[in-house]
């Protein structure tokens, strides 16, 4: 019995860090663009969807490798496009009305993948050749595939640490990050920025799109399913930091995975007290099990940063 | 006054089933005006409304079955003030740690709230009735029988004029007018010595407790409810309905939410791309039209003298026309690449170039004749827009017109 | 003028003759989630009515009256299917045919109970040929209501009994369902026919419907509890994301589920679905000729083959239209002699015998149980597998018991 709960403990810890890596390669390109334009995009989830559609497509007609090099293009480009003609343009009308834009553009997504591509999930699938047992955990055995989504992740993560912290361009976004007049003073051309800091931000999604797509089922309400999750990472890990959206989606990750296995319910905190019978004896909320309630967690982490600590476990102070 | 006199007359001059949908689109409003106050007076953008049109139905609902049961507390048609006090006191909570913040976060923590309260109401069977919700039914009273939609229509439609008669109160009172400096510089406000925080709490509650009759007014006509009603999309739909309409206005999201939900009701049954469409036309109002289609057409009226209008009128020509173009193009493109996109059997079968059936007419999907008139019709469309515009900055104003407009 | 006065009194009397003649038009509506998420399942009930309907024109009608059919799009939200149904009223319809979500059945059954109040001299009958929910033929049933479908109970009871014969059926069991009303029904029948199964639960779980991604920490749990056996009512995205994981990580199950002969399950599922167990409404191998024949001519008139819940859907519209063939459709239409026609109904299909329990308005149907395998008659699209029958429980034996919590008034 003992032996079990190790291996539980250990496949919970890996499956929680592989999701959490996806939702970080998706978030780390939200909190930047909200860091840096104070707009909090709604349609970020679409451009993780369009990524793994566009990957569908491309796989279909070429191949997955293809498909991996291209697809990411594609939705940084929309991105761009979207930076360069709409939110601009909403930009005038004021802050709120670039909020409701993005968040019409996540409804037009929706429906548009609908139109061209059916209700249906779509059979996208990871190439054979990626197919295969990485290694057996007690018994289950852990796919290739899962590592190679982690790894991806975390040689994009490598990319942008580098990039903003050891080049030019770099040391740019991250002070337009923090100071967009201050760098438009000084000369640089901060709107090219903004554009490239969205493109990439759209990039980063859709390649993470492109990737888990193919492991994780495609459909047209991915982004809705994933678009909440990000949100609470991104508020918790800190708007406009990296490293915090990465600390909050290991955390969300690895808490999904461990709260599905944990049939513990509010009524238990009255143990050490005698309490639980009575607690129990009340029920409604008090008997709802973790592993049920493990959606609404996040959400309620979420409400606490914002009303404690709105910079976040790593964002400056606001 | 005429309008309310011509509401008042209609269930005599449209058919049965017409009448059910007028309900629907007085509730809408009522939810949209609701809604807006936060907006349009407090510059606060909640994302997370539903909840509040949620527990005011539920609150109803269960005073509706307790009059059934035979413990009526109040008399029938005013069971909806349940669905007001219920509103009210969420309001209170969500309230009073939403307002802790401003803009983004504001809009992030109602939003958090809508999900942990559409997430946790499955859950409470009891209040909520799992699944297929809770139903009810509307109890006679003072020889009413309330079972034919026309005396539910008459219902709520009191309630739909009181309520706005409130609403418009309010913006008068020191409160309201308060609510509307805090959307200006809530900086200033504080600077004069009021509390910025307690006054948007109670704003924010008021928006609430409108909401809440909203729900309440849907519960009494629809006489059952689920947990679907705390949908995010929901939420959405009611920002959409409010900005498309006009969210500077008074009147704007009551006729975005009314016009909205008649279509939606219509366009429904004819085409499965009405959200898509929905979707377009907000975000062209957002990026275009910031003060709505309620706004653009207020502020032509605001031009009064008809020798005005009269030199606007090619650039409103012009402008109607363009957007019929643009729109009918759009649509046309739309449904032909649905079509398409429906039937991949018959695509893989024609090798890729198949007819498509649409309203009536096969239209051959390899012809360029298929594709050209929308392609033709869009742009079209937008030269008209443009010359539109330009039209109506040359247009020739009176100096006092020149001088108030623009 | 005499003479034209007299012409057009002829002629009205004339004409009243024939409408008194002429029947109304029996108006079938189908309130269906034909556009919103989750409606390419759903919209199957719509498409399965109006192949019947097509075949009733065909056939001259039933007794001379002529079945009208007409759709309304509830797109998956109970408030819109309540507006559909207040449309459907003003538009005359005497029958509702509505299978998809347990919810929107819960709304319209609750509303035609109502309308019925309302209205005792105009009734209107509803017919689900899909909704599962225990509670339609319980604390919710009326007698306007007819349910076509099976529902959790039989279907468990009649999955146990032939996995256990033919020895597929483990002693440790794994409970996982979707947490709301179907799934909640499942795991309790799973419990409670824990003996009948020679088995026992060794551990349960209720998850998110149809949004969790990652199943991997179900599988690990799986695991943790030794069972050999999983159980399950998971549907769509949730039973082929479950079975996936279950086959990337190696372990060695038998399965038991509700839902795998959906469109697209076993497609996606693939290999990973062999030897599985699944239970069906029909299946294309139980019935020789006639199922045959009915199979090829769906696919003639709608370009596929019928699924489970569309061939459901045609039995129980064919119960209907025995119902309709014993009373007479010259005068006007006579909802409650309809209804209580249907009570008494009885067909036999290809399948085997439906009937009509009077007392809860459960249809009694024939429960197939089939087997994922090489060996079936009629494999899938672009695999070589298909569902192999395994056993066919006769209505009567699938039945479950009436549940006390239905008290149904009776007309008078």
């Amino acid at each position: 019995m003992g032996n079990s709960r190790v291996d539980f403990v250990i496949v919970s810890l890996l499956n929680g860090i592989s999701y959490g890596l996806l939702l970080f390669m998706v978030s780390a390109g939200l909190t930047l663009i909200f860091g840096m334009m104070g707009v909090l995009n709604f349609a970020h989830g679409s451009f993780y969807m369009l990524g793994a559609y566009f990957g569908y497509t491309l796989a279909r007609y070429a191949s997955f490798w293809v498909a991996l090099a291209i697809a990411p293009l594609a939705v940084a480009l929309i991105g761009g496009f979207i930076e360069r003609y709409m939110l601009r343009r909403a930009h005038r009308h004021g802050h709120a009305h670039e909020l409701l834009l993005t968040f019409g553009l996540f409804f037009i997504f929706e429906e548009l993948v609908k139109l061209f591509y059916g209700f249906y999930p779509v059979e996208y699938r990871m190439p054979a050749a990626l197919e295969f047992t990485a290694f057996s955990v007690s018994g289950i055995d852990y796919p290739f595939f899962r590592l190679f989504i982690a790894g991806v992740a975390v040689a994009m993560f490598m990319a942008i640490f580098l990039l903003l912290r050891f080049t030019r361009a770099g040391l740019i976004i991250r002070a337009a990050v923090h100071r967009p007049e201050m760098v438009e003073a000084l000369g640089h051309n901060v709107p090219l920025v903004f554009l490239a800091v969205f493109a990439l931000g759209a990039g980063m999604a859709g390649l993470a799109g492109t990737v888990t797509g193919a492991f994780y089922p495609t459909s047209p309400t991915m982004a809705q399913e994933l678009g909440m999750i990000i949100f609470v990472v991104v508020v918790v890990g800190g708007l406009g930091s990296i490293e915090g959206a990465l600390v909050a989606s290991l955390l969300i990750g690895i808490f999904s995975s461990f709260a599905v296995g944990l049939d513990w319910t509010l009524a238990d905190l009255g143990k050490p007290f005698g309490l639980h019978p009575w607690l129990a004896g009340l029920g409604g909320l008090l008997t709802v099990r973790l592993s049920t309630m493990a959606s609404v967690v996040p959400f309620v982490l979420m409400l606490i940063i914002l009303l404690i600590r709105p910079a976040g476990l790593m964002g400056e102070k606001a | 006054m005429l309008a309310v006199l011509m509401l008042f007359a209609l269930p005599t001059v449209l058919p049965q089933r017409a009448i059910a949908t007028v309900t629907q689109m007085q509730i809408a409003a009522l939810f949209a005006l609701a809604f807006n106050i936060l907006w349009r007076q407090t510059r606060l953008l909640s994302f997370g409304h539903a909840v509040f049109f949620g527990i005011g139905m539920f609150a109803t609902v269960h005073a509706m079955r307790a009059a059934t049961g035979g413990a009526a507390l109040l008399p029938m048609p005013l069971l909806p003030l349940f669905g007001l006090m219920a509103g009210l006191a969420l309001g209170v909570i969500v309230g009073f740690f939403a307002t802790a913040r401003t803009g983004t976060y504001f809009a992030m923590i109602t939003l958090a709230f809508a999900e942990i309260i559409h997430q946790l109401a499955p859950q409470w069977e009891g209040m909520f009735g799992g699944e297929s919700g809770l139903s009810a039914m509307r109890t006679p009273w003072a020889g009413l029988s309330f079972g034919s939609d026309t005396e539910v229509y008459y219902l709520v439609l009191t309630w739909s004029l009181a309520a706005i008669l409130a609403i418009h109160y309010f913006t008068q009172t020191p409160l309201g007018r308060l609510a509307f400096a805090l959307g200006d510089n809530e900086q200033r406000v504080r600077f004069l010595g009021y509390n910025a925080r307690l006054s948007k709490t109670l704003v924010f509650i008021v928006s609430a407790m409108f909401t809440g009759l909203a729900g309440g007014l849907l519960a009494v006509a629809n006489e059952n409810v689920d947990h679907s009603i705390f949908r995010a999309s929901l939420s959405g739909q009611v920002v959409i309905h409010t900005f498309i309409g006009g969210a500077g206005l008074f009147f704007g999201p009551v006729i975005g939410a009314a016009a909205l939900t008649l279509l939606s009701s219509m366009a429904a049954d004819v085409t499965r791309l009405w959200i898509l469409y929905q979707g377009l036309l907000f975000v062209v109002v957002v990026m275009y039209l910031p003060q709505g289609i309620v706004g653009l057409i207020a502020d032509h009226l605001a031009l009064g003298r008809w020798r005005q209008l009269q030199a606007l009128l090619p650039p409103i020509l012009a402008g109607l026309a363009g957007v019929t173009l643009i729109s009918a193009g759009t649509i046309f493109l739309a449904e032909l690449l649905a079509a398409l996109a429906a039937d991949p059997f018959a695509r893989q079968a024609a090798g890729g170039i198949v007819s498509v059936r649409l309203w009536g007419a096969t239209w051959d999907s390899a012809a360029p004749a298929t594709w050209l008139p929308p392609l033709y019709s869009i742009a079209g469309g937008m030269v008209l827009l443009h010359l539109a515009a330009r039209w109506r900055r040359h247009a020739q104003l009176s100096p006092e017109q020149q001088a108030t407009d623009g | 003028m005499r003479v034209f006065a007299l012409a057009a009194l002829a002629a009205a009397s004339v004409s009243g003759t024939f409408t008194s003649v002429h029947a109304d038009n029996i108006k079938v509506a189908v309130i269906e989630n034909l556009s919103g998420s989750g409606s390419t399942t759903n919209r199957e009930f719509a498409l399965a009515v109006r192949y019947w309907a097509e075949q009733v024109k065909t056939k001259g009608g039933i007794r001379g009256g002529v079945v009208e059919y007409i759709e309304y799009d509830s797109q998956g939200s109970t408030a819109t299917a309540a507006e559909k149904f207040r449309s459907a009223v003003a538009d005359g319809a005497h029958i509702i045919v509505q299978g998809g979500s347990s919810g929107v059945a819960g709304q319209l059954t609750e509303d035609v109970r109502k309308h019925n109040l309302r209205n005792p001299t105009q009734p209107i009958l509803y017919i689900n040929p899909g909704s599962e929910a225990l509670e339609l033929t319980g604390e919710k049933c009326h007698y306007y209501f007819f349910r076509f479908a099976t529902n959790a109970d039989m279907r468990v009871k009649g999955l146990v009994t032939a996995m256990r014969e033919a020895g597929d059926l483990g002693a440790k069991v794994f409970s996982i369902n979707q947490n709301y009303s179907w799934g909640k029904d499942m795991q309790g029948a799973i419990d409670s026919y824990a003996s009948l199964g020679g088995y026992t639960v060794v551990d349960r779980v209720l998850h998110d419907t149809n949004k969790i991604q990652d199943f991997g920490p179900y599988v690990a749990r799986i695991k943790a509890s030794g069972a050999d056996t999983v159980i399950t009512g998971n549907w769509a995205s949730d039973l082929v994301l479950l079975m996936k994981e279950v086959a990337t990580s190696g372990l060695k199950m038998k399965f038991g589920t509700m839902f795998l002969d959906l469109p697209g399950s076993l497609e996606s599922a693939g290999q990973a679905a062999l030897g599985y167990y699944t239970v069906e409404s029909s299946n294309k191998e139980v019935g020789g000729d006639a199922m045959l024949a009915l199979y090829a001519d769906y696919k003639q008139r709608l370009g596929h083959e019928p699924s489970s819940s569309e061939t459901r859907t045609i039995f129980a519209m064919q119960t209907l239209g025995a119902a309709l063939n014993t009373l007479d459709l010259s005068k006007k239409i006579d909802v409650s002699a309809i209804a209580s026609a249907l009570e008494k109904a009885n067909i036999t299909t290809p399948a085997g015998e439906i009937g009509m329990r009077a007392e809860d308005h459960q249809a009694i149907v024939p429960v197939i149980i089939s087997k994922v395998s090489p060996d079936a008659k009629y494999k899938r699209e672009g695999l070589n597998l298909g569902f192999k029958p395994v056993r066919v429980i006769a209505g009567k034996d699938a039945v479950n018991p009436v549940q006390s919590a239905c008290k149904m008034e009776r007309p008078s």
